[in-house]
């Protein structure tokens, strides 16, 4: 082989494996595309919801109220039968049966949002007023192109009478949609249309927070002191290993572990954010204590020794030096910890956290779910509207490690500094 | 340092402080997840309705709910279990051990299983011995017990479709699978086949063939009408709710002769139809507030009769007589014997 | 001639198995500077970082026999080593300045000792120990900009500095020229000589 033929050939090589990198890249890509996208579109309907106009008209005697009545005589009042009257008033229905089925068309909770909307404003009392009622599930479907329209009646959810009304209602524009506040107000709901993750995020929230409280400062502490005080030898090589394996070890594990000794030995109420942010700190601690020896590690021996030849303690040069610079590693590996938790299902199955619950936690002794278990339970359900909520609610999911990803980026930049 | 080390013995001290303090003003259920969907339909209302907190409800399975339910009295145990199947022998003796001995039983309704695939496939009828020819591990084919050979609907009967055949078949923690295997699978099983099972009949009966034309799908429902819906060779069995929430992309194939329906399910006359209960501890009514209230809501005319919320998202209600004795035991409190 | 200041007798140094020093026998006198010369790995570093127990951190490092300071046994278990590392201080082959402002590295170590109570007194050490260090003038005006941004002579002055600043019996230092360019050693080795004389 020539000298020409020789330097040919490593330069093919090299273009060779340039194609490969971009290849694999572009699958990569194209492989996440294909999922968000998947995401997107099921799921960006769910930030709308579909709501009818309705003239509600409060009448005095229907509602046996006078004006200047109290908050709890309003609370104590049967709106019902205004309800049904300002609804039926959207169309002509001839009898029961269209009367029930035009009803169908509207939120279980009208009844519920009439009110709500009498305790806003107490001066309504024997006054007319137009309110956007939200649709039920198949209208908000119908309404978002998700329920196909075209197929024989007795296979459609939707009768050719609810059509004929839905019809006149989108000529009309009495029909809109508007932002969905109730998907992120409301906690679970076995109507799509009132079903939001308040619940699930609050739960989150908690769970989180006593994950961080718990595994921050316990990993913390062992990491500093298994990485500048313990002696070497072979317990802590021991110690080590086995902090590997346990980072390892699946999550499921943890659950049973926490269904053992929180549940049944301890006695920690079931399905609360605390036994699960005790169960993902357990979890979350040796994946702390990794990256966050990491960078103790990365520290320069020589700033250690620049403490000590000024006379400082060991201690003195370990938190006065070591681990502010090794802090930002550390807390970037906590975040990053922190997400993973966030996104973990399968331990909080086995503690009792797929459960259904509507009222939002306001302790995190109350019984609550999660949002990635809130995925999980919707995805199980069998009415429609739940497909958009369930991809909407991994879209939440999905941003907020997103965001908590580039916390810990951009934490990491940020703050750590140069040595040399 | 001093600072941290303070808020962590305080949270310590909490968790300590709450273990020890726990009550509980919120309903706990536990149990099947075939009668979850109807159980939170109710909680849902009942929270509405103001008074009492809502319920708390975990699908755990009839077993699992069981278990946790005869775990004990007191806050940290559930005050009520769904149930798709009468409580065991087994069970009761649990319960009594650890001092639930007072369990009151509600029938809920009926639940109906469809044997279903895609709207757009050709309509179908099977006999239970022909579904359980289809799907068994072993049959008797001339007076011999041998591995399935069914490779074609058609190789069971000529009158069926000649079209390989393929089933979505519920996972075996289900207690739709529960209720399959002891509508279908035991019933389904001939005779030649049972005494030569011998002991065993009612496990051998039951057993799925693994030679890939049975296909486990999980325990997501909604996933199994997906998969029919994409190809229309395939059937599927899940529960009636699920054909009625999705009768624009499944239909139901025939049994015996009978399409699955409100009423053949609650008479009993569609072959593959079974009751549903709820179990609820008496010891907790008085302790835990609403256990009462909640009994009268789930039994009332409003939720369980034929036009009450509950058969809109597919219960199949109970016969009146059948009605009035579980309204009765909701009323007075009746419990049941668990020796 | 000088006191004897420090005085090493049949020291051994051992990295595990392996024997880096014999039998030193030496003394050295106070007010002076005493330069060790020898081919790489003869144990020049090991030698002196005995003497203000600098190996005490490397653990397979073993020493055996005696080096007195003003008579005084320092390879005692029981002697405390940060007050004698607060009387013999340090300066490395390789700059390595905290990565904090240059004034917050002068101040850390009169901090961590208790000298300079109050911001004033600080202010004046830093003044000191920079003025002695001859960079005083090079950086008066950016006190609290990173030590680290400075060039590598600076660097090592600011070393120097930090050495100073708490007032040592003796400093030891080790190859500090051996980074730098010719200038910021002439620059350097001007300074040693300056600080063997006498502090008022
Ligand atoms: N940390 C250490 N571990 C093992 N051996 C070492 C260590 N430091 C120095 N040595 C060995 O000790 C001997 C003396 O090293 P050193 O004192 O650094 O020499 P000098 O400073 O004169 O170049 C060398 O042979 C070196 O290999
Ligand atoms: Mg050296």
């Amino acid at each position: 082989m020539t000298k020409e033929q020789r330097l040919k050939k490593r330069h093919n090589a090299e273009k060779r494996f340039r194609f490969y990198g971009l290849a694999s890249i572009f699958f990569a890509l194209l492989f996440v595309l294909i999922l968000v996208h998947n995401i997107f579109s099921k799921g960006s309907s769910a930030f709308m919801k579909t709501a009818i106009n309705v003239e509600v008209f409060y009448d005095k005697d229907l509602l046996e109220l006078e004006l200047g009545a109290s908050e709890e005589e309003i609370l104590e009042a049967d709106f019902f039968d205004i309800t049904i009257e300002s609804l039926l008033k959207v169309y002509p229905a001839k009898n029961m049966d269209e009367e029930d089925a035009l009803i169908e068309l509207f939120t279980t909770d009208a009844e519920i949002e009439i009110k709500k909307a009498f305790l806003n404003n107490k001066n309504l009392i024997g006054k007319k007023i137009n309110l956007e009622i939200t649709a039920s599930d198949d209208i908000d479907q119908l309404h978002k192109g998700n329920y196909p329209r075209d197929l024989p009646e007795d296979r459609r959810r939707i009768s050719n009478f609810q059509l004929e009304i839905y019809d006149v209602l989108v000529e009309n524009k009495t029909i809109t949609k508007n932002f969905n506040n109730y998907f992120f107000k409301n906690g679970d709901s076995r109507d799509p249309e009132i079903a939001g993750i308040g619940g699930a995020l609050v739960g989150s929230f908690y769970s989180i927070l006593i994950c961080l409280l718990l595994a921050f400062p316990v990993a913390v502490l062992a990491s500093i002191y298994l990485e500048e005080f313990a002696p070497k030898n072979k317990i802590t090589d021991f110690i080590e290993i086995n902090i590997n394996n346990l980072a390892a070890v699946p999550s499921i594990v943890y659950g049973l572990l926490a269904l053992q000794i929180l549940l049944a030995t301890i006695q920690l109420p079931r399905s609360t954010p605390l036994v699960a942010g005790i169960t993902l700190a357990l979890m979350t601690l040796p994946r702390i204590i990794i990256p966050c020896r990491a960078s103790l590690k990365a520290v320069p021996p020589s700033i250690r020794e620049g403490a000590l030849a000024v006379g400082a303690s060991k201690f003195q040069s370990v938190f006065h030096h070591v681990v502010p610079l090794a802090l930002p590693g550390t807390l970037s590996g906590t975040i990053i910890g922190l997400a993973q938790a966030l996104g973990e299902t399968a331990p909080l199955i086995l503690i009792g956290m797929v459960a259904f619950v509507v009222d939002i936690p306001s302790t995190p002794i109350d019984p609550s779910s999660s949002l990635p278990v809130q995925v999980y339970l919707w995805s199980e359900s069998a009415e429609r509207g739940f497909v958009e909520k369930t991809s909407a609610t991994i879209m939440m999911l999905l941003s907020f490690l997103i965001v908590m990803n580039f916390l810990a980026v951009y934490l990491r930049q940020k703050f750590e500094k140069r040595w040399n | 340092m001093n600072k941290l080390t303070s808020i962590f013995i305080g949270f310590l001290l909490v968790i300590g402080f709450t273990t020890s303090s726990y009550s509980r003003d919120q309903i706990k259920i536990v149990g099947s997840s075939t009668v979850y969907p109807y159980a939170t339909v109710v909680a849902e209302k009942f929270g509405k309705s103001g008074k009492f907190k809502t319920p708390v409800i975990e699908s755990t399975g009839t077993g699992g709910g069981m278990k946790l339910f005869c775990a004990g009295v007191g806050a940290n145990h559930p005050d009520i279990t769904n149930a798709s199947r009468a409580i065991k022998p087994k069970e009761k003796t649990l319960c009594e051990k650890n001092g639930v001995s007072e369990i009151i039983e509600i029938v809920v309704g009926n639940d109906g299983i469809s044997f279903a695939h895609a709207v757009s496939a050709p309509d179908a009828d099977f006999t239970k011995e022909q579904l359980w020819r289809a799907l068994a591990a072993k049959v008797d084919v001339d007076g011999k017990l041998v591995e399935n050979p069914y490779k074609k609907w058609s190789d069971i009967d000529a009158s069926l479709p000649n079209k390989k055949i393929e089933i979505l078949v519920a996972p075996p923690t289900s207690g739709t699978r529960d209720a399959w295997n002891s509508l279908v699978m035991v019933k389904g099983c001939t005779k030649t086949a049972k005494s030569l099972f011998g002991d065993k009949a009612k496990k051998e009966c039951a057993k799925i063939r693994e030679d890939g034309y049975a296909v486990e799908a999980g325990e997501n429902d909604t996933l199994i009408v997906q998969k029919l819906t994409s190809n229309p060779d395939a059937f599927g069995f899940f529960g009636y709710s699920y054909l009625v929430a999705n009768k624009d992309k499944v239909k139901a194939s025939s049994v015996e002769g009978v399409q699955p329906s409100l009423e053949g399910i609650q008479d009993y006359s569609y072959p593959i139809a079974r009751p549903l209960f709820f179990y609820v501890k008496k010891a907790h009514i008085g302790v835990i507030p609403g256990i009462q209230e909640f009994l009268k809501e789930f039994t009332s005319k409003k939720a369980m009769s034929n036009r009450g919320y509950l058969a809109k998202i597919g219960l199949v209600p109970l016969a009146s007589e059948e009605y009035q004795i579980t309204r009765t035991a909701a009323l007075d409190l009746n419990t049941i014997s668990i020796k | 001639m000088n006191n004897v200041k420090i005085k090493s007798k049949n020291l051994n140094v051992y990295y595990g198995e392996k024997q880096a020093l014999f039998n030193v026998n030496l003394d050295l006198n106070e007010k002076e500077v005493t330069a060790l010369i020898g081919p790489s790995g003869c144990g020049k570093s090991t030698f002196i970082r005995c003497i203000n127990r600098m190996n005490d951190v490397i653990d397979i490092c073993k020493v055996s026999g005696n080096i007195e300071i003003d008579g005084v046994e320092i390879n005692d278990k029981n002697l405390d080593v940060v007050s004698l590392r607060e009387r013999v201080g340090m300066v490395f082959q390789k700059p390595n300045p905290f990565p904090k402002s240059i004034y917050d590295n002068i101040s850390y170590g009169p901090k961590i000792h208790g000298k300079g109570e109050t911001k004033s007194e600080l202010d004046e050490i830093v003044e000191n120990s920079l003025k002695k260090a001859a960079l005083w003038e090079e950086v008066k005006d950016r006190l609290d900009e990173p030590g680290t941004g400075l060039s590598g002579g600076q660097q090592q002055r600011l070393c120097i500095a930090r050495a100073i600043s708490v007032n040592p019996e003796v400093i030891l230092m080790d190859e500090p020229c051996s980074a730098l360019d010719p200038i910021a050693t002439a620059k350097i080795e001007e300074l040693i000589d300056e600080l063997k004389k006498p502090t008022l």
